[in-house]
């Protein structure tokens, strides 16, 4: 909203400087620019009243004495006889109506409403409609005019009785929906009530006779009518804020006012309709006011202050009719602090309350730093997409089709950030995403890894790739050093996979990992791209226990073992995993070479096995007992050798 | 003596990750804020209309409800949640009071342009007890913004408007020559105490709220909000 600064000064005694007023209209929370002499306000959606020069006056009275009022027209006025019935009194209680009719020519505009066109760049219609326009920027009142010669037949507001064309005075052709509210002559939508006149009964240049509807309209009813039907109103941006229920005939009158500076009136005509007549009222508790504060603002000041805001102050506090957003002592406090500056109120200590707290481990931090730590970058997505999946949660209002339902899993956003990545030359990706993820079914939490291209950037990494075994690696790596826990995995398909495994968390499916398909990637960068998703909702990392150190040198064995196809190593692992939780003495077992030669059709698997005591030394017969019953178990597999044995 | 051949050998150069830095902000305020006394609390990001709006004071009426601002899904059952507050409204129904928890997470709005995205994250708190004013607001909103800009930095309340709070206020920094606004708060409306079962008349509350975009926005100098999402390893590289 804008205002001419000069024509908001001139309702002050002691006039600021423009500097000073901008700096009360802050304190006052009512923010703004200022460019050239005029101030562009965003008004919170609480302060209707302030859409005006009279409710900034009005909210600044207690720095500069406003004179509020502005010359009314103040003599009695005829009735006038008009043919209208009010079938929405709930929705529109307060209804006034006025006929002018003026002869001769209009003079120039006086300088206060030719100052308001052209410093705001507003444009000029004709006679009524340009003061009702100028009148709504001074009061906050919007007004109606109807060229009266236009109006006769039964006037009625009512509910749109079905759907109905309707052409605006812009000239805008609307359909109007079933049970809008609108007023209608002999049966015919002639305006969308607080928003937008018709363009059958609008004033013209040559109009002399003019019916002015002046209203208070329910906001609820008004809210988002402009929007609908994608018409810019301010009339429709006042009432949906709230208008001061009683001022309408104050606002004609104003209106007569200005027509007289202007032309000859030839009649006057009014009649009003007011159902929506008490003012709220709440308990004065000046004790309660300073608590809510938390500072001391004597019961004198407070009370000078609500009645410069125009509340009218005793046992009770009388609201405004203009103030529909006040009905409770909070309201009253915020008043207060508002007019003594919320930078002015000291503040005060705050300690809250210790409370004791239990410190979990948790799988999520050891995890995110553990990726972190071994080059991986986490991201963000957003959650929508276009996926087919049946317990996908659709948006009722999306943003667009591409995103129109909830995800229901993680690969597919981290899919296109690698592409995205791929696209812009970067070979050595790996990302990873935390997110919980909601379906039909339910809320899971989830954690996806993707990887693709070279392992780093030095000399040893630079031509290694990251692969299947990477990931897995990874993946068994934190579960055994967070959880203590050996991941299984068995093979399972699905057409975005070229080959995939299932993992499973203690006899439970918690995920899938595998080599990405390229029809699922639709990447044109041939290398593989590889995946895991996991739900991590159930795991939590267990409490650390110390375990004592043995001083007691461990002694290691090698063994090496030629595999017929990797197919095997498989079994070979599983074996060797079930004579490490069998043997208190083998303390670990892993792979500390792997060659494969296809043109030689060699495959050696190099295992190394740690052995050691808290107590003692171990000996060489109890290792070897334990490695012959390795070698049995392992050699009982097809297609295993151990060179020398 | 010459030197050891060793230290001619190309060093083996790993390249770090990185935390997003929208969740290396989040969790900074959740270590600042948790320094304050407050719990985290964490809710559901569907949420219903009871918990997201009309336990808040937000009127069935009130524009932020309309489709054309928030999310709905399942035939308008639910909402995306537009913000963290009802997380907020479920701890002040499982608790009695002194209560005092800061509610992190994703919320969303349905924007999407150069400035506004239809995910972002807010970390939200609130806190419920006897006596707790407007000024005790002030001094743990002075006390996150030194913490999180220095303590040399200059902070403005304005007044504002939030259906939940009365009264409502944002707060502005002075960044460079400009005032920037970082964070909205207010004392507790006693019809959001009510609507949650705490007495209001006898307990009160203060509530603020942050975005996490604006903050790692003024941290990092990131000049456009979307650069967050958009996944790019050289943008994400900066934030080791």
């Amino acid at each position: 909203m804008k205002i001419i600064a000069q024509q908001l000064l001139e309702y002050f005694k002691n006039k600021p400087k423009i500097s000073e007023l901008s700096e009360r209209l802050f304190q006052l929370g009512h923010e703004h620019e200022i460019n050239k002499g005029i101030l562009d306000f965003e008004i919170t959606p609480n302060r209707g009243d302030c859409l005006s020069l009279k409710g900034l006056a009005r909210d600044l009275n207690y720095f500069y004495k406003a004179e509020i009022e502005k010359p009314i027209f103040t003599k009695k006025i005829q009735k006038l006889d008009l043919n209208f019935i009010n079938k929405t009194k709930d929705l529109c209680p307060n209804i006034s109506f006025l006929e002018v009719e003026i002869v001769g020519k209009t003079k120039p505009y006086k300088k206060y409403l030719e100052n308001y066109f052209k410093s705001l760049k507003v444009n000029k219609n004709n006679f009524f409609t340009d003061i009702s326009n100028y009148l709504a920027y001074e009061s906050g009142q919007p007004t109606h005019c109807f060229d009266a010669e236009k109006m006769n037949g039964i006037f009625v507001l009512e509910k749109n009785h079905k759907k109905s064309k309707f052409l605006t005075l812009l000239n805008e052709e609307i359909e109007i929906d079933k049970n809008d509210l609108v007023f209608t002559l002999d049966g015919k939508v002639i305006s969308l009530a607080g928003v937008m006149g018709g363009a059958s009964t609008a004033c013209g240049k040559n109009t002399y006779k003019v019916l002015i509807e002046c209203a208070y309209f329910k906001p609820e009813e008004i809210l988002g009518q402009a929007r609908k039907y994608n018409l810019n109103s301010e009339a429709a941006y006042k009432f949906e804020r709230g208008v001061d229920f009683l001022g309408q005939e104050n606002v004609l009158r104003r209106f007569i006012k200005i027509i007289d500076d202007h032309a000859d009136i030839k009649s006057l005509k009014f009649i009003t309709e007011n159902k929506k007549n008490n003012t709220k009222s709440v308990a004065y508790d000046s004790k309660k006011l300073n608590e809510i504060i938390g500072c001391d603002v004597n019961e004198k000041e407070q009370k000078v202050i609500l009645s410069s805001l125009g509340f009218t102050n005793g046992k009770k506090v009388i609201v405004p009719a203009h103030r529909s957003d006040i009905d409770q002592i909070n309201d009253l406090a915020e008043e207060i602090t508002r007019v003594v500056g919320y930078n002015n109120i000291p503040s005060k200590a705050l300690k809250l309350p210790v409370k004791a707290k239990k410190l979990n481990r948790s799988f999520e931090l050891i995890c995110r730093n553990y990726l972190v730590n071994n080059g991986f970058f986490e991201v963000i997505n957003f959650p929508f997409n276009d996926n087919n999946d049946d317990s996908a949660i659709v948006v009722d209002n999306p943003l667009d089709k591409q995103r129109s339902k909830m995800r229901v899993c993680l690969t597919k956003s981290l899919k296109d950030n690698l592409v995205y990545n791929q696209n812009r030359q970067k070979d050595s990706i790996k990302f990873f995403e935390f997110s919980d993820i909601y379906t039909k079914s339910g809320v899971s939490r989830k954690l996806s890894l993707i990887i693709s291209g070279r392992i780093n950037k030095n000399h040893k990494e630079f031509n290694s790739m990251l692969d299947y075994g990477y990931l897995k690696g990874l993946l068994k790596t934190i579960f055994s050093e967070t959880m203590n826990v050996a991941l299984t995995f068995s093979s399972s398909s699905s057409e975005n996979y070229d080959f995939r495994e299932t993992i499973i968390f203690k006899g439970t499916n918690i995920g899938r990992i595998g080599k990405l398909s390229k029809n699922f990637l639709k990447s044109k960068v041939k290398t593989p791209v590889y995946s895991f998703e996991i739900d991590i909702d159930s795991l939590s990392a267990p409490s650390q226990r110390y375990v004592g150190i043995s001083d007691h040198p461990a002694s290691y064995r090698d063994m090496s073992y030629s595999l017929e196809n990797l197919n095997i190593l498989k079994n070979l692992e599983k074996k060797i995993e079930k004579n490490v939780k069998s043997f208190k003495l083998l303390k670990e077992a892993f792979v500390f070479d792997y060659f494969d030669n296809k043109k030689l059709n060699i495959l050696k698997v190099g295992y190394r096995f740690k052995f050691q005591s808290s107590t003692r030394s171990p000996t060489d017969k109890e290792i070897d007992q334990i490695m012959k019953k390795i070698n049995k178990d392992t050699l009982s597999i097809k297609g295993i050798k151990i060179e020398g044995l | 003596m010459s030197e050891p051949k060793d230290i001619f050998i190309p060093t083996l150069d790993r390249e770090l990750g990185s935390i997003h830095p929208i969740n290396q902000v989040k969790f900074e305020l959740i270590k600042l804020l948790t320094s304050f006394g407050f719990e985290v609390a964490e809710g559901p990001e569907i949420e219903s209309e009871k918990n997201n709006f009309d336990m808040l004071n937000i009127p069935a009426t009130h524009p932020a409800r309309e489709m054309h601002d928030t999310f709905y899904v399942g035939g308008k059952k639910n909402v995306l949640r537009t913000h963290t507050s009802p997380v907020q409204v479920r701890c002040m129904l499982r608790n009695k009071p002194p209560i005092s928890f800061i509610s992190p997470g994703k919320v969303y709005r349905k924007d999407d342009d150069s400035t506004h995205l239809p995910m972002f994250h807010q970390i939200e708190g609130i806190y419920i007890d006897q006596g707790v004013s407007f000024a005790h607001l002030k001094d743990l909103i002075y006390k996150i913004c030194s913490s999180i800009f220095g303590e040399k930095i200059k902070i403005r309340f304005r007044p504002s408007y939030f259906p939940f709070t009365e009264p409502s206020a944002e707060v502005d920094i002075l960044f460079g020559k400009k005032w920037l606004e970082i964070l909205g708060c207010g004392v507790v409306n006693p019809k959001v105490l009510s609507n949650c079962k705490i007495d209001s008349k006898k307990f009160s509350g203060l509530a603020f709220g942050l975005g996490i975009e604006r903050i790692a926005m003024l941290k990092y100098g990131v000049k456009d909000i979307r650069e967050f999402y958009k996944s790019n390893l050289d943008f994400l590289r900066q934030f080791k």
